[in-house]
Parts: structure tokens; sequence; C-alpha cells
């Protein structure tokens, strides 16, 4: 990263993606308390698709990291949902992105939101022991699925503005 | 291409769709009410309480979970937790549950409440 737009650039998309991490907490969760729908994908998605995947990892573990910390939730059982949710969810729309490339960045997302609450909920099956779980898999595999085409529309607009690919020409990076 | 791909995400949003309706009807489908219901109380998959429902006054039950107390009230048939030291609090707005599809989860405190019928007691519900 040794362009300073470019870095600047990361930063704030970073920032904007630990907002939404913290405005989201708020958000009572479906049956399963702890569980999030990962609106902070929208900026993971933008980042993915306009500056590339090593920017997307480094602003998805940050936003990971000091969202917990702002929220002094580190640590806890929140930030293990938290931190598999994004890992898997990262993942999972990568494979797509780079491997599949047969849908649009809606549905990466969607896919994407799907293994967000699929990997959160695997984390309380395993801490409780319990397959009762699985009774509410349904309803958040559906807020999920909502999620998931809200979080690619709005990223998908993001990019067709043209704000970070103006960004990128006027400073080559 | 970007029509072909639209195409596939509405397969892909239909097919999820299709799925949790479907399984959200199951579930749905599968409450039983019966007079004979027990809550059973669980830390970490061991049972701490086993709460009659059909007593109708209110009892309250203290339960030590692994960060810290919940306070349990069951009434009329039905069972709560009505206070919890947990940060988001999701288990005490549930209210009251009388169904024995719909367990309360306190994922922080490692518990989870149960409805089972008295002659399925040890048969897992859900």
């Amino acid at each position: 990263m040794k362009n300073v737009h470019k870095l600047a650039l990361i930063a704030i998309l970073t920032a904007g993606a630990i907002v939404i991490s913290i405005i989201e907490s708020f958000i009572p969760s479906v049956g399963i308390p702890g569980i999030k729908l990962g609106l902070a994908n929208i900026l993971i998605l933008v980042t993915l698709y306009e500056l590339g995947v090593k920017e997307a990892i480094f602003v998805n573990i940050s936003r990971v990291l000091l969202s917990a910390l702002l929220r002094g939730t580190i640590f806890g059982m929140g930030f293990f949902m938290s931190v598999s949710g994004a890992v898997f969810s990262f993942l999972a729309m990568l494979l797509l992105f780079l491997l599949i490339k047969k849908f649009s960045i809606i549905g990466v997302s969607v896919v994407g939101s799907i293994f967000h609450v699929l990997a959160q909920l695997a984390v309380a099956w395993i801490y409780l022991g319990s397959v009762v779980v699985f009774v509410y898999l349904p309803f958040i595999m559906l807020s999920a699925l909502l999620t998931g085409i809200f979080v690619g529309a709005v990223a998908r607009l993001i990019i067709k503005t043209g704000i970070i690919k103006k960004q990128k020409e006027t400073y080559n990076f | 291409m970007e029509k072909k791909k639209i195409r596939n995400d509405l397969i892909l949003i239909f097919v999820i769709f299709a799925l949790c309706i479907s399984a959200i009807v199951i579930v749905l489908l599968s409450h039983r009410r019966k007079d004979n219901l027990v809550a059973k109380v669980y830390v970490r998959n061991d049972v701490v309480e086993v709460i009659d429902l059909s007593i109708k006054e209110e009892r309250l039950y203290e339960i030590e979970g692994t960060e810290g107390y919940l306070t349990i009230s069951a009434k009329n048939g039905g069972v709560a937790v009505i206070h919890s030291d947990c940060p988001n609090q999701d288990c005490v707005h549930m209210g009251y549950v009388y169904e024995t599809n719909r367990p309360i989860i306190c994922i922080h405190n490692g518990v989870y409440i149960i409805i089972v019928g008295k002659a399925f007691n040890d048969v897992e519900a859900g």
C-alpha cells in the first residue's frame, strides 16, 4: 500500500464498515441472541469488487477487531460468532467471485449473507452442544436472504456511482 | 453475460426462498399444545431444572449460567427469562413462551429452555 490516496480510501471504507457493524449491534436478532445479519458486507463487497482481494481482507479483519474493541465485546461469545461469520462469509464470497463467476454482485452477497448466519449458528450449536438452535434456522435463513439482497443492491449502487473508480483513475492505483 | 448472471441470481434467490418457506411451515406445524408440559432448563447440555407447567401460580428460579445469573419465571403454562446477566437481553425480550417449537436461547450464558411433553421427558424436542 504505497499509494497514500489508496491508503486513505481503504481507511474510509474500514471506518464505514465499523460504523455499520456498531449500528447493526443495536438491531435485535431473530431467535438466537448474538446472530448478526452482516450489513457491513456492503463495504466489504465494494472493496472486493473495486480494489481487490488483499484490500478486502484487510478491511474485514480491521472491521471485526475494531468494532469488537469499540463495543467492548472482544473475546466474548459474540466476538467468536462475529469472527466465524466474517471468515466463512468472506470465503464463500471469494469462491463465487474468483472461481465460479456465474453470479452478479447480488448473488455473491446473498451467498455471503447465508454463510454469515450459518457459521454463527454452527458456533452456537458447538457451544450449547444441542441441535435446538436449528429450530430457528429457517427464520434466520429467510432474514439472511433478504439482507443479502439488500446488501448486494446497495453495494451495486455504490459501485455504479463510480466514486471509487474516479479516485482510482485520478490517483492511478 | 450480465443478463445470464442476473438470471442465475434470481434462480438462487428463488430456491433459497422456497426452501426457507417450506421449512418455516414445517416448524410452525410441528407445534403441539398439550396440557402435560414441562420446561427443561439446560446449561451447556446439562439439565439443571425441570419446571412443571401445569401449576398456575408464578414460580421463580435462579439459574447459574456460564457468565452470570438468570431468573426464570413460570406461570399459566408459560415460561420466561425475566432477568439475565447478558449484554443484549434478547432472551428477556422473548417474553413468556407456551409452545414446544420455540426454545428460549441465551447463548452468552450457555442456557437454553425447551418445552416438552411430560411423557416424552427423555426425547429432545426440536
